[in-house]
């Protein structure tokens, strides 16, 4: 595989990332409808779009400011370059935007229901596709490990054998989507469902991050920093969350998704 | 431990249709305000570089025009067409994103993108 990867559709040429992450929204978004449909909602139609429109305007502002500070020395040295400032974006930020867009919208809108189990299983999968696309990007895309002597390994082109982070990615989220589809179907509360595939997603990029390239401040990179931030805020709830998963231990509000 | 109970609130059908219909409507009209971007061909025809960066920042001179129609709407109770033009907006800024990526190589590289 020569890296980056393109798709060739007719005459236009397409590359990975963006085929994969424009894939990425539509699947996810199929998976939420269906989903939708078939569990029912906590709110009605209405709110529940303006928590959508909400959740994706908040997951678009959030993951570009948080790229800036992603690497704070990079940062500091193109904070006047225009176009600096306008490539690439971070999931991470992406997540934590749009939780607190929702949180935000909720509040002005008045609704105090848990809404995000629904959004649980989707961006388990609209992550996992968007990831193939970076792997498949190469070294154009920051989502890179660093270097590695294990099996593994991937040569992106330059000659260099990388941890293939965006793969570690990918099976970690398979794990996670299986655990909350199992959550899913025993007794839980409204809300835990979202909050697993929070802390689960978060501690992931917590770890992976060490094995990426990256500045760091106070041993860490500014999207672990998020990610520690975001694990305090779902701390109260953690402990919670671990024991759910034992029969007999919570009533049951309701096992729907 | 406290439990979130929340009763589902009722469904409202014909609710339901009407707002998703004034979503869709607000989905199409971001597509046509999309081509207010025409304004910037006579740019991008002055040269190649200068073409491709003014289409590298699709994502943020939409603002130009999508902020006061979801203004607009919104002050006039448009809530599914505000909606509407809110997820083309961030769907459009998020998708464009690739393309500043390359207008950021393609201006910070000697010999633009080969």
């Amino acid at each position: 595989v020569q890296f980056p990867v393109r798709f060739q559709l007719g005459p236009l040429t397409l590359h990975a990332h963006w085929l994969f992450e424009s894939l990425a929204y539509f699947i996810g978004f199929r998976l939420y409808l269906w989903q939708r449909k078939r569990h029912g909602d906590v709110v009605n139609f209405e709110h529940r779009m303006w928590v959508v429109a909400a959740a994706i305007a908040g997951a678009a502002l959030g993951s570009k400011v948080l790229n800036w500070f992603a690497d704070p020395h990079v940062f500091w040295q193109n904070w006047r370059n225009p176009y600096f400032l306008m490539s690439g974006k971070t999931v991470v930020g992406g997540l934590i935007g749009g939780l607190f867009a929702v949180e935000w919208a909720k509040l002005r809108l008045g609704i105090t229901a848990r809404t995000g189990d629904l959004f649980a299983l989707p961006l388990c999968l609209g992550i996992t596709i968007g990831r193939i696309g970076c792997f498949l990007s190469g070294l154009e895309d920051d989502t890179y490990g660093v270097a590695t002597a294990l099996p593994w390994g991937v040569d992106f082109g330059d000659g260099v054998r990388r941890h293939p982070t965006q793969l570690y990615e990918i099976l970690w989220l398979a794990l996670l989507a299986l655990w909350i589809y199992h959550l899913s179907r025993r007794a839980h509360r409204n809300g835990d469902l979202f909050k697993t595939f929070m802390a689960g997603y978060f501690v992931f990029r917590l770890v992976v991050d060490f094995i990426k390239p990256g500045g760091a401040i106070g041993g860490l990179t500014g999207i672990q920093w998020a990610c520690v931030a975001t694990l305090i805020y779902y701390a109260r709830d953690l402990p919670f969350l671990i024991r759910v998963h034992q029969p007999d231990n919570s009533p049951s509000e309701s096992a729907r998704m | 431990m406290s439990l979130h109970l929340n009763e589902p609130e009722q469904p409202a059908p014909d609710s339901q249709l009407s707002t998703g219909a004034e979503i869709f409507y607000g989905l199409l009209l971001t597509i046509i305000l999309h081509f207010l971007q025409l304004l910037l061909v006579p740019l991008a025809m002055a040269n190649e570089k200068a073409g491709f960066i003014a289409f590298s920042v699709f994502g943020f001179t939409q603002l130009f025009y999508m902020l006061p129609a979801i203004l607009y709407f919104h002050r006039r109770d448009g809530r599914g067409l505000t909606i509407g033009l809110i997820i083309g907006a961030s769907i459009t800024f998020v998708l464009g994103l690739p393309f500043a990526g390359c207008g950021y190589i393609y201006a910070t590289q000697p010999n633009g993108l080969h």
